[in-house]
C-alpha cells in the first residue's frame, strides 16, 4: 500500500512493531522500558479517576497497578500514563517469542469472562489505534463489569506460534507475579479466540486494554482524551496505585 | 455455545429479515439462503427458525411468515464478529455494483448517504449545505425528507427530517459500468493546505474494520471542513481512496470529466490509484457547526431524478 500511496501513513502494526521492539522490562527483575499510554484529565477529576483506576484494578481489568502522573500545571490538564498492553508483546519478544499483534475491539464479558467481540479494528488496516479509537464512542459498559461482572471492554488480540505455548504460560506467569493483569484469554491453537481467528498453528492472546480505567472514567461523565501508545517509560519511574 | 456453521446460518437468515422489512416464509427463506450459498432445505429452515423464535430474535405472524425482533437486530449487529469484518465491505461493493447512474442521460440509481437531523434544524441545515456545496467540496445534490415520508424504504421518524447527499462511491459504480476496476481501499481524512491535497493523514481500510471508516472519523468529530472552506483552505475533510490499474488513467480522467456536471469537481490522482472527497463533508460540517446527526454513509440507492441541487 505504501508504495503506491506516497502520500498516506504507516498502518497502526508499523508503530506497533516499533515499539514493541523498544521495549526492555523484565519481570523478575523489575526494570526495565514498557510502553505507555498517555490520557489527559482535569486536575479536579483526577482524585476521582485514580478511585475508579483502583475498582478496575480489583476486578482484574487493568494491566497492572502502575502509573504516573505527568505535567501538574499545564492549563488545569494532568497526564497520567498507564502501560499498554502491547508492552506484554515486548517481553514476548525479548524472550524470543513471536508475537503478532491482530488488532483491538470490544470485548463483551460475561460473569468476568470474554464471550465475543462485538466490535473489531485490524492492526493492518488502520492509521489510528483500535482502542483509542473506539473508546469514547459509547460502545463499551466497562463500569458495568465492574460492578455486575457482564458488559463491554476493550481488549486486543495477538496470535503466537503454537510451539511457544510452555514459554507463553511460564512469562505471562512472571507477569502476573510482577503485578501485572488483564490477561483474559490464552487460546488453542488452529482455534478461533471470542469470534476472531487466528493463523495456521497458532494461538490467540486477548488482553484488557491499559487504556480501559480511563475509558470507564469517560463513561461516568469526566472528560478525558486518550492517546494510546504514546511514550516509552522506565517502570521504575511509575507508582503503584496503592502509593498514588 | 452454538457451532459456528450453524451460527452462520442463523446469522444469514436474521440479515434477509433484517433487509426484507415485511414478514418472509420459510420456503422464500430458504430459496435466499439457496441464492447466498446455504443449500440447506426448507425442513432445516424451520428448524433454525424455531431456534431463532425460541431465543426471541423473530416472530412468528401467522402464514405470513417472520420478521425480525429487536433483539434480533442486535444480535446481527454483534454476532460473528469477523463475518462483519467483511460485511462493511460486502455492503459497499453491493452498493457500487448497483448503480446505475448513466453518464449521457444523466439518470439512473446513485448512492447516497443518510442523515437524521431534528427536523427544526432542517432550514439552518440546508443553509449550511448550500455553503459546502458552493465551496466546492461537495456535490450539491441532495434529497430532504420530512416526518412521516418516505425515503429509500424507510419512514421518517416524528420530530425527524432525513437529508440523503450524493456519496463519491457513485463514482466507483460509474467507472465499474465503464469497465474500469476500482477497488476500494480505505476512508479517512485528509489535509488540504491552500486547497490543496496534501495527503491522508489518518485512514481506516474498509476490509479490516466493523464500522464503516467514515462513520467513525464523523462521530469522533475529526473533521475541520470550516477550515478547508476559507479562502486560505488549510483544513482536515473526509476522502476515500481506491486503486485502479495504471493502464485506465486517460479513461478514468474522461470519466472524471464528464461527472463535473452532477458536482463531483474534485479529484486527486494519485500513483496507483484516485483520491475522491467524501459525499458526507456537506454533514461534517453540519456537524462542526452543532447539528447533531446520525448518519449512515453509503446507505441506500436513490434515482438521481429525485434529487435537486441545494
Amino acid at each position: 500500500m505504501s508504495k503506491m500511496m506516497r502520500r498516506a501513513p504507516p498502518p497502526a502494526i508499523s508503530k506497533i512493531r516499533d515499539a514493541i521492539y523498544d521495549v526492555t522490562f523484565d519481570p523478575k527483575r523489575m526494570d526495565g522500558k514498557v510502553i505507555a499510554n498517555i490520557s489527559y484529565v482535569d486536575s479536579n477529576d483526577l482524585d476521582s479517576v485514580i478511585d475508579i483506576y483502583r475498582r478496575l484494578h480489583r476486578s482484574g481489568l487493568s494491566i497492572g497497578p502502575y502509573i504516573k502522573i505527568v505535567d501538574e500545571n499545564t492549563g488545569g490538564k494532568v497526564g497520567i500514563l498507564t502501560i499498554c498492553s502491547i508492552t506484554i508483546d515486548g517481553v514476548l519478544l525479548k524472550s524470543a517469542v513471536p508475537s503478532n499483534p491482530i488488532g483491538g475491539g470490544v470485548l463483551y464479558v460475561e460473569s468476568v469472562r470474554g464471550v465475543r467481540f462485538t466490535d473489531f479494528l485490524k492492526y493492518e488496516s488502520t492509521t489510528m489505534d483500535p482502542l483509542e479509537t473506539l473508546a469514547g464512542m459509547g460502545l463499551t459498559s466497562i463500569m458495568k463489569v465492574v460492578e455486575t461482572g457482564s458488559g463491554r471492554i476493550l481488549a486486543n488480540v495477538r496470535e503466537v506460534p503454537m510451539i511457544a505455548k510452555d514459554d507463553v504460560e511460564a512469562l505471562l506467569g512472571d507477569m502476573v507475579d510482577a503485578g501485572f493483569s488483564g490477561v483474559i484469554e490464552v487460546g488453542e491453537p488452529n482455534t478461533d479466540i471470542f469470534d476472531i481467528p487466528t493463523g495456521r498453528d497458532h494461538f490467540g492472546i486477548v488482553i484488557a486494554g491499559g487504556i480501559n480505567p480511563l475509558v470507564a472514567a469517560d463513561e461516568m461523565g469526566i472528560a478525558v482524551e486518550n492517546h494510546a501508545m504514546r511514550q516509552i517509560v522506565e517502570i521504575s519511574e511509575m507508582e503503584r496505585i496503592s502509593d498514588v | 455455545m452454538t457451532e459456528i456453521s450453524v451460527q452462520r446460518k442463523i446469522i444469514e437468515i436474521l440479515r434477509i429479515l433484517s433487509e426484507s422489512g415485511v414478514p418472509v416464509g420459510a420456503r422464500r427463506i430458504g430459496d435466499l439462503l439457496s441464492e447466498r450459498g446455504y443449500n440447506i432445505g426448507e425442513r432445516a429452515v424451520r428448524y433454525h427458525l424455531s431456534l431463532l423464535d425460541e431465543r426471541g430474535f423473530t416472530k412468528k405472524h401467522g402464514y405470513l411468515g417472520r420478521t425480525i425482533t429487536d433483539l434480533g437486530r442486535k444480535e446481527l449487529e454483534e454476532a460473528l464478529v469477523t463475518d462483519r469484518l467483511n460485511f462493511v465491505m460486502t455492503g459497499v461493493e453491493s452498493m457500487i455494483y448497483q448503480t446505475s447512474f448513466d453518464l449521457e442521460q444523466g439518470d439512473g440509481d446513485v448512492v447516497v448517504n443518510l442523515s437524521v437531523i431534528d427536523k427544526d434544524r432542517s432550514d439552518d441545515a440546508l443553509r449550511l449545505l448550500g455553503e459546502v456545496a458552493s465551496s466546492g467540496l461537495a456535490s450539491p445534490y441532495i434529497k430532504l425528507v420530512d416526518e412521516g415520508e418516505m425515503i429509500c424504504t424507510e419512514v421518517v421518524a416524528e420530530g425527524k427530517s432525513v437529508i440523503a447527499t450524493f456519496c463519491s462511491i457513485t463514482v466507483d459504480g460509474v467507472l465499474l459500468k465503464a469497465g474500469i476496476p476500482a477497488e476500494l481501499k480505505f476512508g479517512g481524512l485528509v489535509r488540504l493546505k491552500d486547497r490543496e491535497f496534501e495527503g491522508f493523514v489518518e485512514y481506516i481500510g474498509y476490509k479490516g474494520t466493523t464500522i464503516n471508516p467514515i462513520k467513525i472519523f464523523l462521530s469522533k468529530q475529526m473533521t475541520d471542513v470550516s477550515g478547508a472552506m476559507k479562502a486560505d483552505g488549510d483544513g482536515l475533510i473526509l476522502a476515500n481512496f481506491r486503486e485502479i490499474p495504471e493502464i485506465a488513467e486517460e479513461k478514468v480522467r474522461k470519466v472524471l470529466t464528464e461527472l463535473k456536471d452532477i458536482g463531483i469537481a474534485e479529484w486527486i490522482y494519485e500513483q496507483g490509484g484516485l483520491v475522491l472527497y467524501a459525499g458526507v463533508n456537506g454533514i461534517a460540517y453540519l456537524e462542526e457547526k452543532g447539528i447533531k446527526t446520525d448518519t449512515r454513509p453509503n446507505a441506500a440507492l436513490m434515482p438521481f431524478s429525485e434529487m435537486v441541487e441545494v
